[in-house]
């Protein structure tokens, strides 16, 4: 939820309880002033209503108690007709002078009864007698039945009153009762007097149903309906039968029209079903009043009258508006108070989005964080902290972190924590290369950067932030040797394409030299002397040749002649070649694992002998011809992570090829370097040098990869990984080494003048006729000139402007079906591949012999393509 | 000399235009007084119903007045400025005495639905046989305008061969107080309306003497101020009225005053031939002695 929407609704609910408590304060000072009222209205009527009946006692003592009244009340009772009417007369001439003087101070009523409850004289009305009381005066019922004084309110056949009543007896005989009133108006009066302010106004209204059944007929227009509610009745002021009984109580407009304004309280009706003391507050004509209504009850305890005081109120007034002066202070103060408290939160919240950001960086950061004070206290460590270093917070936290888990810098020892030293100079401390301590003691390298903690200018602490970084370590040592690798690689490709071109011309001249001794041989007389030394140096061509071709091996470029092959047999074959040809002092042994004897690798069966017999050599000289060889042959999964990086091969299923001595091992310095060509730790006689530099051209081109591993003075283990493939064994075709004749017409084309005759020669020999260029272009040209005249054409792929390979592409355009031959000594331009995709129907490698290049040329011109 | 034609006519005319214009205003508004019996409110409230019937049933504005004493009320009268007035037979009777011209409408009955009343002598002394003793207290009369008052009293007292013109007597007011004050021992002999003595008999009143039947209250109109037309539909709207045995009609006259909520009876001048007689035989003093 938005802050200003919380702060509004706090607000509103702090004013509602702020009103609610200033409300409830007024409420409580009001209904204290009204309890005031009450009581001090209790006061007066309790006073008033006292000293009437001690009014009405003396009245009764002095006046109505007397032998001469009682005697008449007597004759009234005991004598009939008009004797009876004559001694009433009487009586009421002996009291009227006494009636007229207290009637006009607080006396309403004068009323004798007879004992049966009729009326005997009514001294304020004396024309009326004789009627029943009983059934609406209960006071005369009890004073007459028990004998005894009743006093209280009491409604009646005509009007109402406050009511004494005394039982009369003459000589012990109960002769009936008399009755003392008082009217309303009379304590109204005194009520005014004891009212010192002389604000208030008094009402009377009463309960219609305790009056209004027991008037006579035409007594009702004495009442009227009150102005509050028609269940009550107010005396009628209109009415001049109450000047009978003493007048009414003259009400003010004003209060009559409050009373009309008062009909429509919402707690008058409540409140006059009560039928209890209660009271009202007001505002009427811009002024407060308090309106009491001070329940009256008759003479057997039932609600039958109301009373009610009217006081204009300034102090409620006051009150009130102090109660909205004060609310709208609290309302201002709360505003004030929800603003700030709304921007607090404000702050406080941009604080904890700081904190949980501070604090989702601090435990994500992936680096320990921890801050301590300036004394080297810790005071926050973050997770990872914990993590690293395997405490738990409650472990950490107020320890002393160089105690903790510092290593101690040997160089600065004797100064203490080194980093806290710094920090406390306000400076901020780098570590490249640290080390901690964890709870278990492990030692982990670490880099740090601690920085000063400043709070006011003051140095408060520091924060650390460190991260291991024994995995960062681990990685730079393997990136440098896997820099290293990647040198040694660029180093091999350089050399390789420096062989690959000296190869190339190196062919050149010894298919010069051979032709050159074949067509000697062949000119000569099958006896001649000249022919056996022509062979020695064929021979001495022929080895020169083996010489080129491992060269082009280690360059990669060499040509293969790959089969599928069962690598197994192949081991055993060359581990039995081998065994014929060690010392007896040194004894090989070979592990096959029997899950490999089916494994098959696409391979040139005669190198891979070479690379063992090369390889099992090295180790024979490592061991000084002691000790005991292992080969071993197994499978292995390589992932890729297990793969060097210099040899770019994809992860899968290997065959492990191992040739492990118990020689003098190789040290580091020499590891590096002895796949070099021509590198050898070998006396001069002993080799060239060319041997484990042959070894890993040859597994580079089966698309394998070697791992040598060396402990000095223990041996050398070499393991070759070489790929299997998922395939069948096919039987080798056999050797043809036939030299095959012809007649066609031949184009010959190489750049080199002596290669381009040798071969014209050659081919002549054999019976073809030959046209030779040594030209690229000129030779296009004769073909253009005379495309059908010729029905092959051999040219040499590297040539100056047209190489062979751009020459044949140019003669298909002529003539699409002219048979070709590429040749070359070495190209990294063109392989059999890529030329069969040109259709040269067949790609020769220099040198070539007699028998080689009489079967392609049949071939070719026959038809066949290989 | 003679008068031009055509100021003849214009005066002629004008005449017309102000004897018309007088008529319609008189028309409009019936200036009615009662007699001034009690306070000016209790008049009010006890007539004012009276006078809305009149109005409505007239329809005709008629206006209530109040005149603080009989005389004034008698002065307005004959000088036309009231047109209608509530009056006992004796101010009825001595209006008529100074201006003939006054009509009577309609006499009013009592709950009894009698028009007449009598008049008594009371006093307290037992011994109603017994020889008057007017010597020792005074005479207690209602009021000087009172029929019951001086002249019916004087009249009774005459038959015992006594006299108020060599007797104390006072005006107490009220018919009851004079009742009360011979209870009270303050008058020895007081002359009231019977019908209220009556009310006192259960204090031992005693009745002595008791006048002829004398007629009611009575309604009386101005003729100089009000067309006999209207003065006619003024009594038969009175008339109509049935209170005594008509429940509506009783329901109508409920608010009025006592005196005149049972109906009324036809009022002639000859009515109140008797007490004409006696007016002018007996004469009553103006004030108090």
């Amino acid at each position: 939820m938005k802050i200003w929407i919380r702060a509004t609704i706090l607000f509103l609910v702090a004013a509602l309880f702020s009103g609610g408590g200033i409300w409830n304060r007024h409420l409580q000072l009001r209904s204290a002033h009204l309890d005031m009222r009450e009581i001090a209205f209790h006061s007066a009527r309790d006073s008033i209503i006292h000293t009437f009946r001690l009014v009405s006692q003396t009245i009764a003592e002095e006046s109505l108690l007397q032998d001469e009244i009682l005697k008449c009340v007597h004759a009234i009772v005991t004598e009939e007709g008009d004797l009876q009417n004559y001694q009433r007369g009487l009586l009421y001439r002996k009291l009227y002078p006494m009636y007229q003087r207290v009637s006009q101070h607080s006396i309403r009523q004068l009323h004798f009864h007879y004992p049966d409850g009729r009326s005997m004289l009514r001294v304020h009305m004396p024309d009326r007698s004789g009627d029943n009381l009983t059934p609406f005066r209960p006071s005369v019922v009890i004073a007459n039945e028990q004998n005894r004084e009743v006093h209280g309110y009491e409604s009646g056949k005509m009007v109402h009153g406050f009511r004494h009543v005394y039982p009369l007896n003459y000589q012990n005989i109960h002769i009936g009762s008399v009755e003392v009133s008082n009217s309303f108006q009379q304590i109204r009066s005194e009520l005014f007097r004891h009212n010192v302010e002389g604000d208030v106004d008094y009402m009377f209204i009463m309960l219609k149903e305790d009056l209004w059944q027991k008037l006579v007929p035409r007594r009702e227009q004495l009442y009227v309906e009150s102005a509050l509610h028609a269940d009550y009745l107010s005396e009628n002021i209109q009415s001049s039968e109450y000047e009978n009984f003493g007048g009414t109580a003259k009400v003010s407009a004003n209060s009559t029209s409050l009373l009309l304004h008062l009909r429509n309280h919402p707690q008058l009706k409540d409140g006059l079903d009560s039928r209890e003391d209660f009271s009202l507050v007001t505002n009427w004509d811009n002024q407060f009043y308090a309106v009491l209504f001070h329940s009256i009850t008759n003479v057997v305890g039932n609600h039958a009258a109301y009373i009610l005081s009217i006081h204009p109120e300034p102090y409620l007034q006051s009150l009130s508006n102090s109660a909205i002066r004060n609310f709208v202070f609290v309302l201002f103060a709360l505003a004030l108070l929800t603003f700030f408290w709304a921007g607090l939160k404000r702050v406080k919240a941009k604080q904890r989005n700081t904190y949980a950001f501070l604090k989702t960086i601090s435990a994500k950061m992936g680096e320990g964080l921890y801050a301590t004070d300036n004394v080297g206290k810790i005071t926050y460590v973050n997770a990872e902290t914990t993590k690293l270093l395997g405490y738990s917070k409650k472990d950490i936290l107020n320890k002393n972190a160089h105690d903790l888990f510092h290593i101690d810098d040997s160089e600065h020892q004797e100064q203490g924590c080194v980093i806290l030293n710094t920090i406390m100079n306000n400076k901020t401390y780098k570590q490249k290369r640290g080390f901690f301590k964890s709870r278990e003691g492990h030692v982990f390298p670490i880099e740090l950067t601690c920085t000063p903690f400043l709070n006011d200018d003051q140095i408060n602490g520091s924060i650390t932030l460190f991260h291991d970084i024994t995995e960062r370590i681990e990685e730079e040592t393997e990136r440098e040797n896997l820099g290293e690798q990647l040198r040694q690689k660029h180093k091999m490709e350089a050399v390789g394409h420096m062989a690959g071109g000296i190869a190339h011309n190196f062919n050149n001249n010894l298919s010069i030299i051979l032709g050159n001794v074949e067509l000697s041989q062949l000119k000569q007389a099958p006896n001649s002397e000249v022919i056996p030394l022509l062979e020695n140096a064929k021979i001495a061509i022929r080895r020169s040749r083996d010489l080129v071709q491992k060269i082009i091996i280690y360059s990669r470029k060499g040509i293969q002649n790959k089969a599928l092959i069962q690598l197994p047999v192949i081991v055993s074959e060359t581990v039995a070649l081998l065994q014929s040809t060690l010392p007896s002092s040194a004894s090989i042994e070979q592990i096959i694992d029997p899950e490999c004897g089916s494994v098959v690798i696409d391979a040139d069966a005669s190198q891979i002998q070479e690379v063992l017999v090369n390889l099992c050599n090295n180790a024979v000289h490592a061991m000084d011809e002691k000790g005991v060889l292992k080969i071993l042959l197994g499978s292995v999964e390589l992932t890729q992570k297990e793969i060097p990086a210099q040899y770019e091969r994809p992860p899968g299923r290997y065959a492990k090829l191992s040739v492990q001595d118990t020689g003098s091992g190789i040290s580091t310095e020499v590891l590096d370097k002895i796949f070099d060509p021509f590198f050898t730790t070998k006396e001069e006689y002993e080799g060239a040098g060319m041997g484990l530099a042959t070894v890993q051209g040859i597994v580079a081109q089966h698309g394998g990869l070697i791992k040598v591993n060396s402990v000095p003075n223990q041996g050398t283990v070499f393991d070759l990984y070489l790929p299997i493939v998922d395939a069948q064994i096919t039987e080798p075709t056999p050797i043809n080494t036939e030299i095959l004749r012809g007649t066609e017409k031949i184009l010959l084309v190489d750049d080199d003048e002596m290669l381009a005759s040798l071969g014209e020669e050659v081919l002549t020999e054999i019976g073809y006729q030959v046209s030779v260029m040594t030209e690229s272009t000129e030779a296009l040209k004769l073909f253009t000139a005379n495309a059908d005249s010729f029905d092959l054409v051999i040219t040499d792929q590297t040539m100056p402007e047209l190489t062979g390979k751009d020459l044949i592409l140019e003669l298909k355009k002529i003539r699409p079906d002219i048979p070709t031959i590429l040749c070359t000594g070495f190209s990294s331009k063109i392989d059999d591949m890529q030329a069969a995709e040109l259709g040269i129907n067949a790609f020769l490698m220099k040198p070539l012999d007699l028998p080689g290049l009489s079967q392609a040329v049949r071939r070719v011109l026959d038809g066949q393509r290989k | 000399m003679a008068i031009p034609q055509y100021l003849i006519k214009i005066a002629l005319t004008t005449w017309l235009i102000i004897v018309v214009s007088s008529a319609d205003i008189s028309a409009k508004t019936i200036r009615f007084a009662p007699l001034p019996m009690f306070s000016k409110s209790t008049i009010t409230k006890q007539f004012s119903p009276f006078v809305e019937y009149l109005s409505k049933n007239m329809g005709q504005q008629v206006e209530l007045t109040y005149h603080r004493n009989y005389q004034d009320l008698l002065s307005k009268f004959i000088q036309d400025d009231i047109d209608l007035a509530y009056l006992g037979p004796l101010p009825y009777v001595m209006l008529i005495e100074n201006d003939p011209d006054f009509v009577p409408v309609v006499r009013f009955v009592n709950a009894s639905g009698e028009s007449t009343y009598t008049c008594s002598l009371v006093t307290f002394d037992r011994d109603r046989s017994a020889r008057l003793s007017l010597s020792k207290l005074p005479v207690a009369l209602t009021q000087p305008f009172s029929t019951c008052g001086y002249l019916m009293t004087e009249g009774l007292l005459n038959r015992r061969g006594l006299s108020l013109n060599n007797t104390p007597y006072y005006y107490s007011g009220e018919h009851s107080e004079c009742a009360l004050d011979v209870i009270r021992g303050k008058a020895s002999v007081a002359g009231i309306k019977t019908s209220i003595g009556k009310r006192y008999k259960n204090l031992g009143l005693q009745f002595v003497e008791q006048s002829v039947l004398l007629p009611g209250f009575l309604l009386v109109a101005n003729p100089r101020t009000l067309s006999a037309d209207t003065i006619d539909r003024i009594r038969k709207s009175l008339l109509s009225l049935d209170p005594l045995n008509s429940p509506a009609d009783a329901e109508v006259t409920k608010p009025w005053g006592a005196g005149i909520r049972y109906g009324a009876v036809s009022a002639h001048e000859t009515d109140y031939q008797l007490i004409k007689e006696k007016l002018q035989k007996i004469k009553i003093p103006e004030a108090n002695p």
